[in-house]
């Protein structure tokens, strides 16, 4: 069991694989499991774009 | 259960029958009407066609019943109150006419000298959110006003906190136009409403009194009219005493809403709807609940919507019958919406 870094809204382990990105079930936040012992989430990083600059 | 609606020609009265008339626990008696006595309801609420044969009674026929809804406009049942208490058991008001417990506050709002004082502290102020265990045991409950449930639902949990100025509030509300009634008048006009925004009260609006009795804090609101049919959006700015973050706004409001059937957090990361918005809510009882931390300005806005006619209304009053009754909180009000709308 971890949380939302976002909203703390509790996030458990259940079948999440590690580097998977699922949303926050309260508040949408796309998290990205970083450790599955200990279970950690993080803020998914954003899709970076190249916009040919 | 038998009740009857007193009433019942205008939006909110068609609201209540739209719900009672598929409410499995429910039948409806009577509708009552002097302006539209003899005619089928369907005349006035064209939507029920085939779900009813009822017709209009005049208020003089009005028969006993278990449970009363008066849907009339505000001092109309003032005076008649003990006859009502004495024809039905129970009594849901949606008027304003028994809402604020200090009397004097009906001068002052209502520019009227309240002929029953004595009932105003047997009344409950019907927001199950605030008051489900009075309301289950009520034989008079108030129902609240469409924008003061908006800004109470929307305040209420920071209010009870201690975090934010009590005194530096304010309400900025907008709202669709069968607010207004049935019988709303020019300001009703398409030619007037149609792409209206006005500040048709940008202060001293009634339910400023209804805000401030159930929140505790001193309320500056200011309404306007905007280009919907449906809706209230209640913007509500707190000025915070001392520092916090979003994840402790998410605390407080979760330990507040977290359980509760019709209130939902809305505050989401993406997509279009990331917080509270009426449209989406049209038909439905529930009131969407969003907040956001402004740290530059020490400042938490907090966000309410809902179905003027629904949660701000009807939808409400059936939620206080349930508890009255002692059916599901649920029961007749699990229409979830539309979308798109």
């Amino acid at each position: 069991m971890t949380e939302c870094p976002e909203c703390g809204r509790a996030i458990e382990k259940q079948n999440l694989i590690e580097g998977e990105i699922f949303p926050c079930p309260d508040c949408g936040l796309e998290l990205e499991v970083t450790s599955l012992a200990p279970f950690r989430v993080d803020t998914a990083p954003r899709e970076a774009e190249d916009w040919g600059e | 259960m038998n009740v009857s609606i007193v009433g019942g020609s205008g939006y909110t009265g068609g609201e209540l029958l739209r719900l009672l008339l598929r409410h499995p626990k429910v039948d409806v008696a009577q509708v009552t009407s002097d302006s539209m006595a003899g005619k089928p309801v369907v005349r006035a609420h064209p939507n029920l066609r085939r779900l009813t044969d009822l017709r209009f009674t005049p208020h003089s026929d009005l028969d006993p019943c278990d449970l009363l809804f008066l849907a009339m406009p505000h001092g109309r049942g003032m005076d008649r109150i003990p006859e009502f208490l004495a024809r039905a058991g129970k009594v849901i008001d949606l008027s304003a006419d028994f809402r604020l417990k200090d009397p004097g506050l009906y001068r002052t709002y209502y520019e009227v000298d309240h002929p029953h004082p004595e009932l105003l502290a047997k009344s409950v102020y019907g927001l199950p959110e605030v008051h489900r265990e009075q309301i289950r045991d009520a034989t008079l409950v108030s129902g609240p006003g469409c924008i003061a449930t908006a800004a109470i639902l929307a305040l209420h949990p920071l209010a009870a906190t201690g975090l934010i100025h009590r005194d530096r509030v304010v309400v900025d509300a907008k709202t669709g136009s069968s607010a207004g009634g049935s019988d709303g008048g020019l300001a009703a006009a398409h030619a007037e409403r149609s792409g209206v925004m006005r500040a048709y009260a940008p202060a001293n609006h009634r339910h400023t009194a209804e805000i401030e009795q159930e929140t505790g804090l001193r309320v500056a609101l200011s309404c306007h009219a905007i280009e919907a049919v449906r809706g209230i959006l209640a913007t509500c700015h707190t000025f915070l005493e001392e520092t916090i973050t979003e994840k402790d706004l998410w605390r407080i409001y979760r330990e507040a809403y977290g359980k509760e059937p019709f209130v939902r957090i809305v505050k989401e990361a993406s997509g279009l709807y990331r917080l509270p918005e009426p449209k989406i809510l049209a038909g439905t009882n529930f009131c969407d609940v969003g907040f956001v931390l402004d740290e530059h300005a020490g400042r938490v806005v907090t966000i309410a919507a809902l179905d003027n006619l629904m949660k701000g209304a009807a939808g409400n009053a059936v939620q206080s019958m349930n508890l009255m009754a002692g059916y599901p909180e649920t029961m007749g009000l699990e229409f979830v919406g539309l979308h798109p709308v």
